[in-house]
């Protein structure tokens, strides 16, 4: 009997498409907007770290983002903002303080390292569902976690694949936990793990640990001090915002 | 105690030669088969002391920025532009291959090379490949060579000035790589050689493939030399098996040996018992030494078979006469090798106890094995070779008498030739040049001169800038000023063909945050301009900073590429390079520590401390031969008598090297060994020999009898040896210096024991006891 419970629920699991599976987890509820202070520790491979904070406003599931650096005292003032568009390029640009430019992002930059960590500019961008062939590996029903291969279809992209555990935290509520991002070589180049926070019903993201198995360079990111809903308009998401941090 | 031993030794190989000979193989062969377990280390840094001041900065560079030592594959034809798809297309082969190499770091070259560039579209900054593959049109090319016409620095380094050849760097992952590298380089460029000239050059590469050089052109010249002994003998003793004797004892003690190093290092795992490149001369060494005990048994037993007429008593004989002087040359040359303990260089005492247990060996062998041997072997009494003496024998009578007749004659030559020799060691010059360590057409050399006259050259100087204020600090403007001002000065040097540091990449960004314009091709006046830049090229994934500054920004290198130079001009450019830091950097810059480091540099002081060890252990060496001969003759004059010629011999060879303009290095000063070796090996035959005859004829004839009896042994034994001047022949110059200076050691040493020595104990023999 039991046996033949467990197989039926293999069969049930099993009977949820990849791609069913990455819609559950994107169309997890998301705040408007938000607002928090993230610490960044950088480690590298002789275990020497350096500590950054910056100031983050995102908005729409962070399609509109900006970043400013608070700390160290010689970065302060530098900052970031992405728009993602679904039809064209999304736009990036950075704002120097010293030379009073911006520079811009181009979109074939996005393997670049955001800042100097272990996350590339791709990394910081919303996947886009029907840019990826989606495969379930493994389903474990004890423990509710699906393992989820997410390749790139003809995209420009750093990688030739994911591996992301999903755990279905609470009924229809799915988060990526952990990920494994392999290399265009099919090599391991970078392990992440996330987690989450329930803030007015929302899961929101409160840490991340990302570390780059190649380089053996890690990066700790902390999120505190994060407000929801503070209703920004979409113009002050604009060039000319980053010149002054909030 | 020696009597005792003595006897039973005698009664072992008379009464039982055929179990003497058992027994000593059975032994022999225990040893030897240690062979297998000889560990190789080709890298000759590893050779070098941890403890020497230069090294220890250098090894902390390698720590903190990787490695600083670099191979170059230069890669073109003369007068024949490089810069098209085709030969692009080989030279992104050839980058690839390397680049797919585990043991490679990172390959640079004209068509991998990091282009930081501005968008003009959106006035980003993008950091690319400088071309991209496939090359689809000219156009491609064209801006290849704008942007490194517009960047000559980077272009000097990557392409010849003439735009013929590309230089390929190459960066390995580690300093133990270095052997395997140069060999895969190779392979990977075997099949270009047809359509291209290729040259191979930088200090990595030379550590890499010196050291297999090395141990090809000593196991085929020794094996021309052991042929050529093998005739020398021949010609001389006029009997084959006499000299497949000899050999055989050469052969087994030199088995024994390497399976006395392989047992050692299988024992204890000691880094000493390493074979390493300045163990290739072991050989050479102890098959002259193990050649003199072979000669020295043979050429008597010929000598007393003449006169006695039996085997067996001539073989008693013999092994009477000889066993103290065997013992003793054994005895005081392995205490002369012993010395090497005290070199700073850790497989120098390796090779000291080893050859140490290889001559104890031999002299074993030479007791048991060799006279057993003869004893069960048919001498033909009546064959030339044993009734009528060879020409050095006839040759010795006559000398013995002249210098009987003319002992002051003879002895005020000896002064004047070792005086003359003392004002050559004035004209001596202690210089390390690689390239002059390989004779014209030699591959390193070659490509040496080739990449020194077209390229980057081959060698390099380091720098390492620390700034006490802090971490970030390098990066404050007034520092990376301090660090222009020292590429300013080094650029001015006549022999650096570039210097790269942390400015290059700030002074390049600058440039093209600023619209490209050559203008800010400068360190920018502002921390904050400067921390924006870091920031922006930090971002970069292509990016990396961390081979020019630390990841607390607190110190850098610089790194300065120098065309091949000596070792004899290092001193004068240390102290140049440091009056310029004194008076132009810290007389404005109290924050920042500059030191100097690099190959080159720490090779000085090496020699210097090789050649400063080697001279102690000749005074050590000669301080045990007296201690010893003094013990055994029982007189501490005959102690004296017996290092004299050896002081002389060392002063002449030293001397010679001046007169002949033969630099001193640390390879040429370990030949001191050598000549101390040998040398009292004949000064002990003789002396012994002169006790021998004064006790049983007294003083009449003395030095004639004795130059007679061993005289011929000494001259045939320094004759077969210098068979190792074969050595002559090698492309290797301190090869070929060392087998000319063997030759000239065996002529000092065996002449100045049958005159200079015999003329003294033959004008004070009334005063010796």
């Amino acid at each position: 009997m039991k046996i033949i419970t467990t197989l039926l629920l293999i069969n049930y699991a099993l009977s949820l498409e990849g791609l069913e599976l990455a819609q559950l987890v994107d169309s997890r509820q998301t705040p408007k907007d938000i607002k928090s202070i993230n610490t960044m520790i950088l480690t590298n491979k002789k275990g020497k770290t350096k500590t950054l904070e910056l100031m983050s406003m995102s908005k729409d599931n962070s399609e509109k983002q900006m970043i400013w650096f608070l700390k160290p005292a010689k970065d302060k003032g530098i900052s970031f903002l992405k728009i993602e568009y679904e039809d064209q390029d999304d736009f990036m640009t950075m704002w120097l303080p010293g030379f009073s430019r911006f520079k811009r992002i181009k979109s074939s930059q996005k393997s670049d390292s955001f800042m100097g960590s272990d996350l590339s500019f791709e990394d910081l961008t919303n996947r886009t569902i029907s840019d990826y062939n989606y495969k379930i590996l493994e389903y474990n029903e004890s423990e509710k976690w699906y393992q989820l291969e997410s390749i790139p279809k003809e995209m420009e992209s750093e990688y030739s694949k994911h591996i992301t555990k999903i755990l279905e935290i609470e009924k229809g509520i799915f988060l990526a936990i952990e990920e494994h991002s392999y290399d265009k070589e099919n090599q391991l180049l970078k392990t992440k793990k996330f987690d989450f926070q329930n803030i007015d019903s929302y899961y929101i993201m409160n840490k991340l640990e990302v570390k780059n198995v190649q380089k053996n360079h890690s990066t700790l990111l902390t999120v505190n001090d994060i407000s929801l809903n503070n209703n920004y308009e979409d113009s002050k998401f604009i060039q000319r915002s980053l010149k002054i941090i909030p | 105690m020696f009597e005792k031993i003595k006897n039973i030794l005698t009664k072992l190989y008379t009464n039982y030669p055929i179990s003497t000979i058992v027994c000593s193989l059975i032994l022999t062969i225990i040893i030897s088969s240690g062979a297998p377990y000889v560990q190789q280390d080709d890298d000759m840094t590893n050779l070098l002391p941890e403890d020497i001041g230069s090294r220890q900065i250098f090894d902390q560079i390698q720590e903190d920025y990787g490695l600083t030592e670099y191979m170059y594959v230069a890669i073109g034809n003369k007068n024949k532009n490089i810069l098209n798809k085709n030969d692009l297309d080989a030279i992104s082969n050839i980058s690839n291959q390397f680049e797919k190499l585990k043991i490679v770091d990172e390959v640079i070259s004209i068509t991998n090379l990091d282009k930081i560039s501005l968008d003009p579209e959106d006035s980003s900054i993008v950091i690319d490949d400088i071309i991209k593959f496939p090359i689809l049109n000219q156009k491609q090319i064209n801006d290849v060579i704008t942007y490194l016409n517009d960047n000559k620095v980077i272009k000097s380094r990557v392409i010849s000035q003439k735009e013929d050849y590309a230089n390929i760097i190459i960066i390995p992952e580690s300093s133990d790589d270095y052997v395997a590298l140069s060999n895969h380089i190779h392979d990977i460029t075997e099949t270009y050689n047809e359509d291209y000239e290729l040259h191979f050059g930088g200090q990595a590469y030379v550590t890499g493939a010196v050291p297999g050089m090395v141990k090809e052109e000593v196991k085929v010249l020794l094996i021309f030399g052991l042929l050529l002994m093998s005739a020398i003998l021949l010609i001389n003793l006029r009997d084959i098996k006499a000299v497949i004797l000899i050999l055989f004892i050469i052969s087994t003690s030199l088995a024994s040996m390497f399976g006395f190093m392989g047992w050692i290092y299988r024992l204890t795992g000691s880094s000493n018992f390493y074979f390493t490149m300045m163990n290739t001369s072991m050989p050479i060494v102890l098959l002259t030494i193990a050649n003199s005990d072979g000669v020295h048994v043979v050429s008597r037993f010929f000598k007393e078979l003449r006169k006695a007429k039996n085997t067996k008593t001539a073989v008693i004989n013999t092994m009477d006469s000889l066993f103290i002087p065997i013992f003793l040359t054994s005895i005081t040359t392995s205490a002369a090798f012993m010395m090497l303990i005290f070199s700073p260089v850790g497989s120098m005492i390796g090779y000291g106890f080893t050859i140490a247990f290889g001559i104890m060996w031999a002299w074993f062998l030479s007791n048991t094995l060799l006279p057993a041997l003869i004893l069960l072997l048919n001498w033909n009494i009546n064959s030339k070779a044993i009734s009528k003496p060879s020409y050095i024998e006839n040759l010795m009578n006559k000398f013995g008498q002249i210098v009987t007749k003319n002992p002051k004659k003879v002895l005020y030559g000896g002064i004047l030739v070792t005086i003359l020799s003392i004002m050559g060691l004035f004209m001596i010059t202690v210089e390390v040049q690689y390239t002059k360590m390989f004779k014209k057409g030699n591959i390193i050399r070659d490509s040496a001169e080739f990449l020194d006259e077209n390229l980057m050259g081959n060698v390099n100087i380091l720098f390492r800038v620390t700034s006490d204020a802090g971490p970030e600090s390098l990066k404050e403007p007034q520092n990376l000023r301090s660090i222009e001002r020292i590429h300013t000065y080094l650029d001015t040097m006549e022999n650096v063909t570039s210097t790269i540091s942390i400015n290059d990449v700030v002074k390049q960004l600058h440039k093209t945050i600023m619209d490209n314009n050559h203008t800010y091709y400068t360190i920018p006046d502002s921390i904050q301009q400067i921390n924006n830049l870091f920031f922006l090229y930090e971002m970069n994934d292509e990016s990396d900073v961390s081979s020019l500054i630390n990841y607390d920004a607190d110190q850098g290198i610089i790194t300065t590429l120098m065309k091949t130079f000596s070792t004899i001009e290092v001193p004068g450019l240390v102290k140049n390079i440091n009056n310029f830091i004194e008076q132009d950097i810290y007389k404005h810059n109290k924050n920042l520590t500059v030191e100097l480091t690099g190959i080159m540099i720490f090779i000085v002081d090496f020699m210097w401390l090789v050649i400063k060890s080697s001279a102690m252990s000749i005074a050590l060496s000669i301080a045990v031969i007296l201690l010893i001969s003094t013990l055994f003759f029982k007189s501490w004059r005959y102690g004296i008598m017996s290092i004299i010629p050896l002081v002389c011999a060392v002063f002449l060879n030293f001397g010679l090297m001046g007169w002949f303009g033969i630099e001193l290095t640390h390879l040429t000063a370990l030949l001191s060994s050598i000549i101390i070796g040998v040398g009292v090996d004949f000064t002990i035959h003789y002396i012994s020999e002169y006790q021998k005859i004064k006790r049983e004829q007294g003083l009449d004839n003395i030095s004639k009898d004795t130059i007679d009896n061993v005289g011929y042994a000494i001259i045939l034994d320094a004759w077969s040896n210098m068979a190792f001047g074969a050595l002559l022949l090698s492309t290797i110059i301190p090869l070929a210096q060392i087998g000319g200076l063997m030759i000239f050691a065996m002529i000092s040493t065996s002449i100045g024991a049958l005159t200079f020595l015999a003329a003294i104990l033959e004008i004070f023999k009334l005063k010796l006891k």
